[in-house]
């Protein structure tokens, strides 16, 4: 038996296993839903995910999982050969339970808890279901199909059946050897349930080589194969179609080895005997045979379903982390080496050349690593479809989703704390965007409501759109709301500040709270989870036409461009991404007010200046206006300006949390949002200018 | 960096740290710290100072790519500060997965101090200095002075700061 921590790995193999399946089959479903038809390709298909979730489940011992896929399963096979006359979306809507039930549970695996019982009700529907169609079927074609219908259960019950109408039958002696697939990930575990799967068939089982977790034991199996003796009653076919069904098996040679003697049975049973010797010279041929068949069918396979697992694997995101660290060390000692006071004055020119083509390489080295990191918004994107249909259906409202540059790709962190906003957002559009049926009507719209779900590259960030062309905000309404809750703070707002005000805690225009939304936690929060990953959020809506949310992002967190500026001795960044313009003050352009605040008037309009020194308390930078420079930056619609010394050029940084020590004192407050390590290995602290906006 | 001397705790057991003080002088005064919080001992680097902190953390070090905070123990202890020379060290500690650099004079050496040796502070805990002491020893009749790290950066700063 295996010990606990290789069944951990089974069953985090599982989950993975599980987690593409899923998401596979919930795409398949979608597509034929919308269709209104489920193609021949798409019933195979989800035959296939069901019979693959059934095996791995039953495997683990996950015996509800098994039994609900199990059903599934048959239903499958059985529209795959009789073609009945399905109600696609009916059909659609068992499949998503079913769908939700295993998720569920795989979600319940992956944090580390047991599977629940299954919910009687829920097999019970499946199985009506299945009863009912099946019968339907009958009903049509009474004539044609009673031998089938017939059929059709033996064969449901053929494993047990067979394997009972078998049990008082004689038991032989086999060998078989079993090849895996050459990349297959977990050999071990694999070549572990394929034993397990044995045990159900067979008896006295024994098998070479002995399976640990070592690297020789892999590389045998690799190159020999698993080889297993055992007892069974079932024929070698049988046995070797046992063993074939596991995933990632390629062949398995399965030989008669002989039976069992057993005295009064070996007598009195001369039509096993006379089988036997046939089995074997069917046997002598099926190595080859099958080894022929399975390559011919390995391609196949391919061809339907590309293998996902052999060219994409998954990492812990802390070892990425981990790697884009070291990374930047590398950068930072290669220009400490290159740059080397004790090179200075020397011409040297080997080494020039070979300290080029270093550079070239840590260049790529880190935009590689970077990209590692970038994900396509696809995978959250694609989970709206659902949400879209699930409340469609509930509130009866019909909506055509539609996404736009889905393959745009963010960091992975980024992307981690999207998912949630933009299902919020969704939901909002569906709820209380999108109006019922007969409102659109009379309002001279098309029946059917639209969202669009837009992503695209700007360069320095990512914008993603929500729009929906339903009813709109109402300005007036949201007015009152926010002078009833306290929420206004002044008078003659902008169309945007007042749409905005939807954004702030507190506030939800619904009156009645719904299952989706309305709750007065939703878009705080949306606005809260944008801004924690650098983000920003604005709201823009046409009363009668729509409502259109836009989210900024930034692409990545781990590194941004940044504009380095000197106060002092020390070396600043400022987020170029922020910068407007850079103004070099001449003589008098800069006054005071009454309290003594510094302005300057930029084109007609005046800004306050927040001088760096004072901020961050540096003694000896340049106090002299005309001699330094006013960096304009912008957040939220505000502008912020900057006195420092100079400008010191433009680069990539990355960016590097300030130590967890230094939580406890202000230095965050004060708009320090992290810091960076430069070429010379000095660190220059990063600015957050949406802090010092804020002040 | 030719002063760099790296202590590898994962190779030494618990055991045969017990016991070992590193030790270190502001002029007269000698201190030492448990041996098992020490990571590394470096010499002084450039110091990258940060807003918003009280006088006796001076900035933060680029430690081989990490970044670390380094607090100078004679602002820390209300000595008469000095200007860092060549003999000026940065002891790295470790303490509860959190590093920081301790600025010190120099670093004397590493002693063993038996159980025996130490005594409880006095009790009056009134001193600044007094508040981190957790012990003192005595080695060849010199007196020691027993640091506790844990509390060297524990939350009684704040209370200081407020």
């Amino acid at each position: 038996m295996p010990d606990n921590k290789q069944m951990d790995s089974y069953i985090e193999m599982f989950i993975f296993e599980a987690n593409q399946l899923t998401e596979q089959l919930e795409s398949i479903l979608l597509e034929s839903e919308e269709n209104q038809n489920i193609s021949e390709e798409n019933i195979n298909e989800i035959f296939r995910i069901m019979h693959t979730i059934k095996g791995s489940a039953a495997m683990m011992s996950f015996s509800d999982i098994s039994n609900i896929a199990h059903t599934l399963e048959d239903l499958f096979s059985f529209i795959r050969e009789k073609k009945p006359v399905i109600d696609v979306s009916d059909t659609c809507d068992k499949v998503f339970k079913v769908l939700d039930y295993i998720r569920y549970q795989i979600e319940l695996l992956a944090n580390g808890k047991e599977v629940q019982k299954l919910d009687e009700a829920l097999a019970q529907t499946i199985r009506s279901y299945v009863e009912q169609i099946k019968s339907n079927n009958a009903a049509k074609a009474a004539e044609k199909t009673k031998p089938a219908g017939k059929e059709k259960p033996a064969e449901e019950a053929g494993e047990p059946e067979k394997a009972a109408g078998k049990a008082g039958a004689k038991t032989a002696q086999y060998k078989a050897t079993v090849f895996f697939d050459d990349f297959c990930s977990l050999l071990s575990a694999r070549a572990f349930m394929v034993i397990n799967r044995l045990g159900e068939h067979c008896t006295n089982i024994t098998n070479f080589p002995e399976l640990n977790n070592s690297d020789n034991t892999v590389g045998y199996i690799m190159q020999n194969g698993l080889e297993i003796n055992f007892e069974s009653s079932l024929t070698p076919e049988e046995i070797k179609d046992i063993i074939e069904d596991i995933t990632d098996v390629k062949t398995a040679v399965v030989q008669l080895m002989g039976s069992i003697e057993k005295k009064e049975e070996a007598e009195e049973e001369p039509p096993a005997e006379k089988a036997q010797p046939q089995a074997e010279s069917a046997e002598s041929k099926e190595p080859a045979e099958a080894r022929a068949a399975a390559e011919y069918r390995e391609p196949a396979g391919d061809k339907a379903r590309p293998n996902v697992k052999q060219n994409i694997i998954s990492v812990n995101i802390n070892k990425l982390d981990k790697l884009i660290n070291i990374v930047g060390e590398i950068v930072i000692s290669e220009s400490m080496v290159i740059n080397n006071p004790d090179l200075e004055g020397m011409s040297l020119e080997n080494f020039s050349k070979s300290a080029m083509q270093l550079r070239k390489l840590t260049d790529e080295l880190q935009d590689l690593v970077l990209s590692v990191r970038m994900i396509p918004v696809e995978m959250i994107f694609s989970k709206m479809h659902r949400i879209v249909r699930d409340m469609g259906k509930k509130l009866e409202k019909e909506v055509n989703l539609e996404i736009i540059g889905e393959d745009t790709e963010v960091d992975k962190n980024v992307l981690d704390n999207l998912s949630d906003p933009l299902m919020h957002l969704i939901r909002n559009s569906m709820d209380h965007g999108i109006e019922p049926r007969d409102e659109r009507i009379k309002n001279g719209k098309s029946p059917v409501g639209r969202i669009t779900l837009e992503a695209k590259n700007t360069g320095g960030e990512v914008i993603i759109t929500v729009s929906d062309d339903g009813r709109g905000l109402d300005k007036q309404k949201i007015l009152d709301k926010a002078r009833d809750k306290g929420l206004l703070k002044g008078e003659n707002l902008t169309d945007q500040e007042i749409f905005n005000l939807i954004l702030l805690p507190g506030f939800s225009t619904k009156e009645k709270v719904t299952e989706f939304s309305g709750r007065g936690v939703g878009m705080d929060v949306v606005k809260q989870n944008v801004e924690k990953v650098g983000g920003n959020i604005f709201v823009d809506s046409e009363q009668g036409k729509g409502t259109t949310m836009t989210i900024r992002l930034p692409l990545t967190l781990a590194i941004i461009d940044g504009m380095m500026v000197k106060v002092g001795e020390n070396v600043y960044i400022i987020p170029t991404q922020s910068i407007s313009q850079c103004i070099k003050p001449s003589q008098g352009s800069v006054f005071s007010d009454t309290q003594g605040r510094d302005m300057i008037i930029v084109r007609g309009s005046c800004y306050a200046i927040t001088k760096l020194q004072t901020l961050f308390n540096i003694e000896g930078a340049v106090t002299d206006y005309s001699k330094g420079v006013i960096i304009m930056t912008e957040y939220n619609g505000r502008t912020v300006c900057l006195f420092a010394d100079k400008l010191m050029g433009q680069q990539p940084v990355v960016v590097k949390s300030l130590p967890e020590y230094l939580n406890k004192f202000n230095s965050k407050e004060t708009g320090i949002g992290g810091c960076t390590i430069l070429g010379d290995g000095s660190i220059s602290l990063i600015l957050d200018i949406a802090e010092i906006a804020n002040k | 960096m030719s002063n760099t001397a790296t202590v590898d705790t994962d190779l030494l057991q618990e055991d045969t740290l017990r016991g070992r003080f590193l030790s270190f002088s502001f002029g007269e005064e000698i201190f030492a710290l448990e041996i098992k919080y020490v990571t590394e001992i470096v010499g002084i680097q450039p110091i990258t100072p940060v807003p918003e902190v009280p006088d006796f953390v001076k900035g933060i070090i680029n430690l081989r790519g990490k970044v670390i905070p380094v607090i100078d123990m004679r602002i820390k202890f209300r000595k008469p500060t000095c200007d860092y020379n060549d003999r000026t060290c940065i002891i790295v500690v470790d303490i509860r997965e959190i590093s920081v650099g301790l600025i010190v004079d120099n670093v004397e050496e590493v002693l063993t101090i038996a159980d025996e040796n130490i005594v409880p502070p006095p009790d009056y805990r009134t001193g600044i200095q007094n508040r981190y002491i957790k012990g003192i020893g005595m080695v060849d009749s010199k007196v020691i002075l027993l640091l506790d790290c844990a509390r060297l950066l524990s939350e009684e700063e704040l209370e200081e700061l407020s």
